[in-house]
């Protein structure tokens, strides 16, 4: 990291330091927020992304941090939870018929199963229910 | 001291913190998975992510972030925003992934629901079947609390303000 010279020639032949303000650059900072993050120092990451987004506002090194470590903004939602105790239950029976497999239960109905969650999406888009699923993969 | 409130109306509190409302919405959680065989009790939340896609995710408190289970990506649509990508410490050792951003609702069985645009790590080193609710970006930004005796997880909006 270069901070410029070290000293410079006085009056007197005598070298003196030289105050160089040192700028840090918006893609240096992205650097060490992202120290921060893998090390796991959340707050730490947060006041620099602020520190940081003061001096380089919008800068694309920088946007992704700032959404990344903002506090979420919650909101109350309509959804309703529904009691799986049922769908617990059958996968509860039928587990050793379905190891390793994802399966979509919806109260005592097995409506789809795959061996990936990519292959169960696909055949769930296709049937169309009034409640969601449970979805889950047996281990 | 946190006091229940009669259970009932959605308006009305569900959980009091001297005498102010605390938060509103409860949900049974479980302490273990259906077929689970771990001994060990933990605490599995009922969520639902986009597209109305129901899942059972742990809770833990003591992560600094929230893992998604990168088979949870193939349900997903368009809201899934990604955002920078990272390594991160994780029991399955030091893994690359992304963090990314997505809707999550905390699904309640009495009172509302709520639901936040949650950051996840996301790796495809991950094994498939786990979700970890995790602190940043998620757990700090409502309010919760548990009743372990009775298996009940309440939850809310934060406070104004914060």
């Amino acid at each position: 990291m270069y901070h410029g010279p070290a000293t410079e020639e006085s009056e007197d032949g005598m070298a003196e330091p030289i105050k160089v303000p040192y700028e840090e650059t918006a893609e240096e900072y992205a650097a060490r927020i992202r120290d921060l993050v893998e090390n796991d120092r959340v707050g730490g990451a947060r006041k620099l992304v602020a520190e940081a987004i003061e001096r380089f506002p919008d800068h694309p090194a920088l946007t992704g941090w700032q959404k990344a470590l903002a506090r979420a903004q919650a909101t109350l939602s309509p959804a309703t939870g529904v009691d799986r105790s049922a769908e617990f239950a059958w996968i509860q029976r039928n587990a050793s018929s379905y190891r390793g497999q994802w399966v979509a239960v919806l109260g005592d109905k097995l409506l789809a199963h795959a061996a990936t969650a990519g292959e169960l999406a696909s055949k769930l888009d296709v049937i169309p229910t009034d409640v969601p699923p449970f979805l889950h993969r047996i281990s | 001291m946190f006091r229940l409130s009669s259970i009932g109306s959605h308006k009305s509190p569900v959980l009091k913190l001297h005498a102010n409302p605390f938060v509103e919405g409860r949900s049974r959680f479980s302490d273990r998975v259906p077929e689970g065989s771990d001994l060990t009790a933990k605490v599995y939340v009922r969520v639902r992510f986009e597209r109305g896609r129901d899942v059972l995710a742990q809770l833990d408190t003591g992560a600094a972030w929230s893992v998604l289970d990168p088979a949870i990506l193939r349900f997903l649509g368009s809201s899934l925003d990604w955002l920078e990508p990272t390594r991160l410490s994780t029991r399955f050792g030091s893994l690359a992934g992304h963090l990314v951003r997505t809707p999550i609702t905390f699904l309640a069985d009495e009172g509302p629901s709520i639901t936040l645009p949650g950051t996840f790590f996301v790796s495809e080193h991950w094994p498939s079947g786990l979700t970890f609710l995790g602190y940043s970006g998620l757990l700090d930004s409502m309010r919760f609390a548990l009743d372990p005796q009775a298996n009940d997880f309440y939850f809310g909006l934060p406070a104004e303000g914060c």
